[in-house]
């Protein structure tokens, strides 16, 4: 029994970290993208999988593991704009509170928003597809089952998405 | 500012490169596996002064001492009751029930409810011992032993390795208690090996077989009594119109024997 046990535990472990060396960048590069900020990019992606290893320790069966651990971080990035919103950056500074994010990779970090600025011009609908697509170089079958749509909408997304962003090209 | 295609293309390429080094990974994963996993959850208060009065606790208080008055001595008896009993349903539908209601504190509210998952197998044990055990006995335990685990599933607290070790055990001890078709199945039992996917799907196809053949063996019953019940009707309706047309030719007979005189005494 309690060999079992161990051997569960073990099993449990193994396959939380197997999730966790497969899409713990892809989880980062997400959240970068929407923060723009290595640190919190860091606390979000760290928070998502420790979601994850306690949803796997109380018996949650996940079956679409990729779809699953996008959502919680879909989620937890949501949560934190609400937070920032909440106290705002300037208040912080007020108070003392520095930025975090250094000057460390700053040229990239200013890329990135400039990048995240042109996708999020697009409408929602495309902004997500475009990005796992681009970023990602995700298939359009994967991205459909990510996003829990048909092939067929993503193809048609995606292809509009592009249209549209070569518009908005300077 | 806007961004041309080349700016785009090499934001892309650099944001594709972007990952954790291997000692940040480390460095995750090490404060993922410190932090502790809590299951339960605290029970939400209302900020409502008064609430407290119309809580359900209170109400099931004043349930539990009317019950308590009015059948006092039926209490102790369906306490006692086993499967089978006139006042099991009594103890496990309506005592028990109101006892986890009046337990407080999630804890001991647990522990409460592992404790009826125990009582279920003293239940089946003192019934083996009595040699009382039967189908009606074991599906009577079995849907009271079921509410329990669904209870416990809903509220379980694990171990740090997911496991609930109480309640794996009993499930564990009833089913060897009880008769096959009876025996509980829960996700609870997370160290259980877990049959194969196309085990699983021999097993619902034949579950799936089976249920269309009781399916159809229905049907054709039901099909047989009503094309019984029509024949019956067109006999019924045969016999009334023989009665009918036999009603008829006396009638006939009758206005005969009135009307031939008459036109024999006409002259026609």
């Amino acid at each position: 029994m309690e060999s079992d046990r161990s051997s569960h535990s073990n099993d449990l472990k193994k396959a939380f970290e197997s999730l966790f060396a497969e899409y713990s960048d892809v989880i980062y590069r997400f959240c970068l993208y929407k923060t723009s900020d290595k640190n919190i990019a860091h606390d979000l992606t760290q928070d998502t999988f420790l979601r994850l290893w306690k949803a796997m320790n109380t018996g949650a069966e996940v079956e679409k593991p990729k779809q699953y651990i996008y959502q919680i971080a879909r989620n937890l990035v949501i949560d934190y704009y609400k937070k920032s919103k909440a106290v705002s950056l300037d208040a912080l500074e007020e108070d003392g509170f520095e930025a975090r994010e250094t000057s460390t990779g700053s040229e990239m970090l200013s890329e990135l928003l400039l990048l995240r600025d042109a996708i999020e011009k697009l409408e929602q609908d495309y902004q997500e597809v475009l990005y796992m697509r681009f970023i990602e170089d995700m298939t359009v079958e994967n991205i459909a089952d990510t996003l829990g749509v048909s092939a067929n909408l993503v193809s048609v997304r995606i292809n509009r998405g592009k249209k549209k962003l070569r518009e908005l090209f300077a | 500012m806007k961004i041309n295609e080349q700016e785009f293309n090499k934001s892309i390429k650099h944001l594709k490169g972007v990952q954790l080094t291997e000692s940040e990974k480390a460095s995750m994963l090490s404060s993922i596996y410190q932090t502790e996993i809590i299951a339960a959850t605290l029970p939400v208060v209302s900020p409502f002064i008064f609430s407290s009065f119309f809580t359900r606790e209170r109400v099931m208080v004043v349930m539990a001492s009317f019950v308590l008055i009015v059948f006092g001595g039926g209490y102790a008896a369906a306490a006692g009751s086993l499967p089978g009993d006139p006042l099991y349903g009594i103890k496990v539908n309506v005592l028990e029930p109101l006892t986890l209601q009046l337990t407080f504190g999630e804890v001991a509210k647990n522990e409460y409810k592992v404790e009826l998952l125990q009582r279920r197998i003293a239940e089946l044990e003192e019934l083996r011992l009595n040699t009382d055990v039967n189908l009606a006995s074991e599906e009577e335990s079995y849907h009271a032993a079921e509410r329990n685990v669904a209870e416990l599933e809903a509220s379980a607290i694990f171990n740090e390795d997911g496991i609930n070790v109480d309640v794996e055990t009993s499930i564990d001890t009833y089913n060897s208690l009880i008769s096959e078709p009876y025996r509980l199945e829960t996700k609870i039992m997370k160290g259980r090996v877990i049959p194969t996917s196309e085990e699983d799907e021999t097993d619902e196809g034949n579950s799936e077989k089976k249920d269309e053949e009781t399916i159809l063996q229905k049907n054709t019953g039901q099909i047989e009594g009503t094309v019984t019940e029509v024949i019956k009707t067109l006999d019924e309706i045969d016999r009334e119109i023989e009665e009918a047309q036999s009603a008829t030719e006396e009638t006939v007979e009758n206005i005969k024997e009135v009307t031939t005189p008459l036109t024999e005494s006409l002259g026609f």
